[in-house]
């Protein structure tokens, strides 16, 4: 780990594998692009295009890729932030998420939370810490009094690192980056949710400060036992906090396994390049000839075939024809990969395929 | 945390004054606004006169004329308490204080002179003056009055002779009978000192200098050319000067930017209500809604507006009411439409996709999130559009179409405009009736735009310098 | 361009009718009917009000009946204080002198107000910029129900330089001279080559340029030599117009010239006139030319009140004096008409902005 912000303090808590929170199936989001006088619709920018997976209780899934292959999309998508979406389905806790209106949907809402990556912008710059962190009690009914919330917002204060009584009077501005994020925590865990959605929580602050929210992080759901989507654009964020990592590109999942398992075996070639983009702490190390190149594709209209192909070291021709599912292997227990060329892993299992373009 | 890199930063509003402290003319602004506004709030005590109280004899006093606080005519008699409703302030403010008092009054005036008019039935037979001296002929000018004393009335009359018809007023009788009359001239030159000692609430000498004695002592106002109660003078200035009706110009513009400024701030609170309730609404609904309400606003925008307002005015009585509806009316487009540019770009920030998250219902999003940051932009429009309301009615004023304020004669500063204006007569002589009423509202439009523009430039350093 | 003008045309008949009906509504919902009960209104008007839009028919069909004739007769109906007069008489009598005063004024603002601006942009911060802004900031707040009385104070009253008010209606040359200057200008930049590559509205633009300088000189001097009581009410209309297209014309001017493309062509060694001429003027014409349409608007709103100051007979006057009077048909004729007027003057200035800018063209 890089640059002294390995978070090894607080050690990973084992989740429950048997209880699955959510459980996400093929889920499709696609952008309209609209022109001209009546708004045609001329295209679509695949943001999501179907994605699986599930998060148990108590789990960490660290969702990883470039910026702009669709993450922060899955995440919202999920909080039903951006109805309707286009394909698939997700349940949580066994509702079908996708469906609920109204009243259940409110009622949903207090199990998921989100955090997100700009302390700047995710805080209402007129209003107090008290305010912010207190606003989901009063909108829920939780509590009745000024007083009572006034208690529960020290508490939450207390359990995020921050004074609850210098602190719970002052507006967004008077803080910190990282005392904003602390702030950020404390209101998505004010309902006590069950899932929280980390969009790249710590991805605009300090180093240092980077880890002290991720001990923060980590040390909360020891004591309050949510699950989290642990969103990052790179790898070196979430070894440390994840039970497991999904990695995507272009609006898919390319490959998913345990944690340990993806850093040692990484097995599709983008989390391979991924991994090497990491810097080594070793400042003598050779450079690393699997850097990734070029651009990330147009998601409006994304290379045919695998959609990894132009930036693959391990390209074929055949990566390249039209119209061809590709392969999901397993090849290891959880160990999961998407690739057309996957049957050069010696132990690779077919288990599925994704469509194809 | 004490490794957090980037430090606290001041609030928004805290900025903003940073920068609108280094604009001097914005400050400038801000200082003649807050003079107007407290002045206006406290009119009653900030102003030299009462706005609804005028001396007849008061009346076109250039700026700078000196009053002399008197009421128009008193009597004073020695050796009685002076009637309150017959003496100036002055007289009685040492009444009771148990000292005696001295007051001298330069008094321009006052041959008072006996008559008596000999009449048979309606005409004028015979003159008699003091001594019973026959007089051939009385010429009164025209400052000059005769007083009736038994018809007590006074007359109107240009000469007195005998052979002529009764002066209007005089109720004739039948057979001969006698009319005592004063005639009252005034001698322009003749300047006496009136000294009236008084104390323990009765007046207790009057002596006329050079004159051996004046028992009773009748001054008419407007003959007192200065006045000095125990060596100090007793007088106000018109700083501004007194319009036709002899009321006091500055005191008619304070009072006058009472209304200006509650009609300002009250139309303004009312439109911008709506217009950011109403871009808010817009902006946040998103969509179809979006497109339909700003069509609407699209449409209204292309009216000749001032038309409208002035239609509304003529069918509806014009009470204030509709004036605040009429001027609301106009001014909350632009509001609706910045403000709905501004939701679309804050309805994208996280923290609405927080309150979302956690549940909140849209109508909570509008007013706790999304509303109150759009202060900024409300703020500004606060200060450029009570100017251009202010504007607005003192045009309405200025044509003819006046609001009655609760039925007192106060009239609005564009009212005051338009009385100047009239008043100016052939040569421009009465020019301070239009131009101090003017260069006052003048003043306060350009004040408020230029705090108006500073503002904005501090508010959203991004926009400065436009237009 | 043809689908941008089309839309706005489009655009025009749904503002008026709104416009019609807002204010047909809002006569109708006077308390009492005040068509029918209005003291001021004599037996005969009332009879012949009666007999043309069907007074005892309900409102709706008076409003049918009342649009049909504005639209098929361009007929207002007659007036309800004058028996002998109708809203078109009294419209016909009172047009021309509104439009010509108008017209004077906006030649005054344009061209005061884009010689100031030029001058301050490209002299900035020099005695000229500083006194010329603060004069434009001013002008834009003074009042002109303030100006003009002044104006008289000081010309008329004290000075006697110039007659107080009245109106020479022998007096109309001046929209034919403007026009004139206007066709000239039009001619003489044919000849010149200002537009390099790249500026395709050279030509047009120092057309306008010459145009409205032409038109200037032309009006002052008419006014002074024919109709000097004109000038009064012309330049106390055109004060605060003059003021804000002097800001906006600096304001654009600058824009352009602290663009890296100025400072590159100036670099190149062009000279000050061809940077000036070439790149900055166009940054200050676009925002001039879009305030055109509010400025118009401002000075019909205007003339209401400089047409009494100056007691010239325009329909401005007449409209003060009908809304004060209670003169509901006249109130309205003269609504509907000035409303027809802003559309069209606001519809020309659009289309002449999106022929100078063409981004908008395709928005
Ligand atoms: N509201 C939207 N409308 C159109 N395109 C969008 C929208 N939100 C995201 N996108 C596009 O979808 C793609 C995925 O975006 P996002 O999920 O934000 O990526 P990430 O979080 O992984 O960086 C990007 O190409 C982005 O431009
Ligand atoms: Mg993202």
């Amino acid at each position: 780990m890089s640059g002294g912000a390995a978070p090894a303090v607080v050690r990973r808590k084992a989740a429950d594998t048997s209880r699955v929170v959510l459980s996400v199936k093929d889920l499709k989001k696609w952008f309209p692009i609209r022109k001209g006088l009546f708004s045609k619709v001329v295209a679509h920018v695949k943001a999501v295009d179907g994605v699986t997976f599930d998060i148990h209780a108590g789990e960490t899934l660290g969702f990883v890729g470039e910026s702009g292959c669709g993450k922060t999309t899955v995440g919202r998508a999920i909080l039903r932030l951006l109805d309707p979406v286009t394909g698939g389905s997700a349940s949580f806790q066994g509702q079908d998420l996708l469906a609920v209106g109204g009243d259940e949907l409110r009622q949903l809402r207090r199990k998921m939370q989100i955090i997100f990556q700009d302390p700047y912008s995710s805080l209402n710059p007129r209003m107090t810490v008290e305010s912010i962190v207190g606003e989901a009690l009063t909108v829920h009914g939780i509590v009745r009094t000024t007083k009572e919330r006034r208690e529960r917002v020290q508490e939450l204060l207390k359990k995020v690192g921050l004074d609850p009584v210098r602190h719970i009077a002052r507006y967004p501005h008077e803080f910190s980056g990282g005392q904003r994020q602390r702030i950020g925590i404390a209101r998505a865990i004010a309902l006590e949710p069950d899932l929280i959605v980390c969009d790249e929580a710590v991805s605009a602050l300090d180093v240092s400060i980077q880890a002290q929210i991720i001990n923060l992080l980590q040390q909360l759901q020891e004591e309050m036992g949510m699950s989290y989507l642990f969103i990052a654009h790179g790898l070196n964020v979430v070894e440390h906090i994840s039970h497991r990592v999904a990695v995507m590109y272009l609006g898919r999942i390319v490959e998913i396994a345990p944690s340990d398992r993806l850093y040692d075996h990484p097995s599709h070639p983008y989390t391979q390049a991924l991994l090497s983009a990491i810097p080594e702490t070793d400042p003598d190390a050779p450079m690393n000839p699997e850097q990734l190149q070029g651009e990330v594709p147009n998601p409006i209209n994304p290379p045919a075939g695998c959609r990894f192909h132009p930036r693959c070291r391990f390209a074929e021709a055949r990566c390249k024809a039209k119209d061809q599912p590709i392969p999901v292997w397993r090849i290891a227990p959880g160990h999961e990969m998407a690739c057309i060329l996957g049957e050069k892993i010696p132990g690779a299992e077919r288990i599925g395929e994704q469509p194809g373009f | 945390m004490s490794a957090d890199l980037d430090p606290p930063s001041d609030g928004p509003w805290a900025q903003a004054w940073k920068r609108l402290r280094r604009n001097a003319m914005a400050i400038a602004g801000l200082v003649v606004v807050s003079v107007m506004a407290l002045a206006a709030t406290f009119a009653g005590t900030v102003a030299p006169f009462d706005p609804r109280i005028s001396e007849s004899w008061e009346t076109s006093l250039p700026p700078g004329a000196r009053h002399l606080d008197l009421v128009n005519e008193f009597v004073v008699t020695a050796g009685q308490a002076p009637r309150e409703r017959d003496v100036p302030p002055w007289l009685h403010d040492g009444l009771g204080d148990g000292h005696d008092h001295a007051c001298e009054l330069d008094v321009v005036a006052e041959e008072v002179k006996q008559l008596r008019v000999t009449m048979d039935g309606a005409k004028v037979t015979k003159i008699q003056g003091d001594g019973a001296r026959t007089l051939a002929k009385v010429e009164l000018g025209p400052e000059d009055h005769l007083r009736v004393k038994d018809a007590g009335t006074r007359i109107e009359a240009k000469a007195l002779e005998p052979g002529m018809a009764l002066p209007e007023g005089v109720p004739a009788k039948t057979g001969r009978w006698v009319l005592f009359a004063e005639w009252v001239r005034i001698a322009p030159d003749a300047k006496r000192t009136v000294r009236v000692a008084y104390g323990y609430g009765t007046v207790s000498a009057v002596t006329v200098a050079g004159a051996a004695h004046a028992g009773e002592m009748r001054i008419r106002a407007e003959h007192v050319r200065d006045l000095r109660v125990d060596g100090a003078r007793k007088e106000h200035v018109h700083v501004l000067g007194t319009d036709l009706n002899g009321y006091d110009v500055l005191s008619r513009i304070i009072f006058g930017a009472r209304i200006s400024l509650l009609v300002g701030l009250v139309a303004t609170l009312v439109s911008l209500s709506i217009g950011v309730l109403y871009g808010a609404v817009s902006g946040y609904a998103g969509g179809r809604t979006d497109v339909l309400m700003m069509r609407a606003v699209d449409v209204l925008y292309a009216m000749p507006y001032i038309f409208l307002v002035i239609v509304l005015l003529t069918v509806f009585d014009r009470n204030l009411i509709v004036l605040f509806v009429a001027l609301g009316l106009v001014q909350w487009l632009t509001p609706a439409r910045v403000v709905r540019g501004q939701i679309l770009s804050i309805k994208r920030r996280e923290f609405v996709d927080a309150a979302v998250t956690l549940g909140t219902t849209p109508w909570r999003i509008l007013v706790r999130h999304l509303i109150p940051n759009t202060m900024g932009v409300v703020v500004v429009f606060t200060t450029l559009t009570i100017p251009a309301v202010i504007l607005e009615e003192s045009f309405l004023s200025f044509i003819g179409l006046t609001v009655k304020f609760g039925g007192e004669p106060i009239d609005s500063w564009g009212a005051l405009v338009d009385s100047g204006r009239n008043a100016l007569g052939v040569n421009g002589e009465r020019w301070w009736m239009l131009v101090f009423p003017g260069a006052a509202m003048s003043l306060t439009l350009f004040s408020m735009n230029f705090l108006g523009d500073g503002l904005r430039d501090a508010l959203d350093p991004r926009q400065k310098g436009r237009g | 361009m043809g689908r941008y003008v089309l839309r706005r045309l489009l655009w025009t008949p749904l503002v008026l009718l709104v416009l019609v009906t807002l204010t047909f509504a809002l006569i109708k919902a006077a308390p009492g009917n005040p068509f029918a009960m209005d003291r001021v209104v004599s037996e005969e008007i009332r009879a012949q009000l009666e007999a043309r839009y069907g007074l005892d028919k309900p409102a709706i069909v008076q409003f049918g009946q009342y649009l049909g004739r504005v639209v098929t007769d361009f007929d207002f109906g007659p007036s309800m204080k004058f028996k002998d007069r109708t809203v078109n008489d009294i419209i016909a009598n009172g047009i021309g002198p509104t439009m010509l005063l108008g017209a004077c004024a906006v030649i005054l603002a344009v061209a005061i107000g884009l010689t100031a601006g030029t001058i301050g942009a490209v002299r900035q911060n020099s005695v000229f910029d500083h006194a010329s802004m603060s004069a434009a900031t001013f002008g834009m707040s003074v009042p002109n129900f303030v100006t003009g009385p002044v104006l008289v104070l000081v010309f008329a009253l004290s000075w006697k330089a110039l007659p107080v008010s009245g109106f020479d209606p022998s007096f109309s040359l001046l929209p034919a001279l403007g026009i004139a200057a206007l066709h000239v200008a039009w001619r003489v930049t044919e000849r010149i080559r200002v537009g390099p590559a790249g500026f395709s509205w050279g030509r047009e633009f120092a057309c306008l340029w010459l145009g409205l300088l032409l038109a200037a000189v032309t009006s002052v001097v008419t006014l002074l030599a024919r109709s000097p009581t004109l000038i009064l009410p012309a330049v106390t209309l055109a004060l605060p117009f003059a003021s804000r297209i002097a800001r906006l014309m600096r304001a654009g001017m600058l824009e352009v010239i602290g663009q890296d493309y100025v400072r590159t062509a100036r670099a190149k060694g062009l000279s000050e006139t061809t940077v000036v001429v070439r790149h900055a003027l166009k940054g200050g014409i676009l925002p001039v030319v879009s305030y055109l349409g509010p400025a118009i608007t401002g000075v019909l709103t205007g003339s209401l009140v400089v047409e009494k100051i100056f007691a010239i007979p325009g329909i401005g006057r007449e409209f003060v004096e009908a809304a004060l009077s209670r003169d509901y048909m006249l109130v309205l004729g003269i609504v509907v008409l000035d409303g027809l007027l802003l559309v069209l003057f606001n519809l020309a200035v659009d289309v002449v902005y999106g022929f100078l800018d063409p981004r908008i063209r395709y928005e």
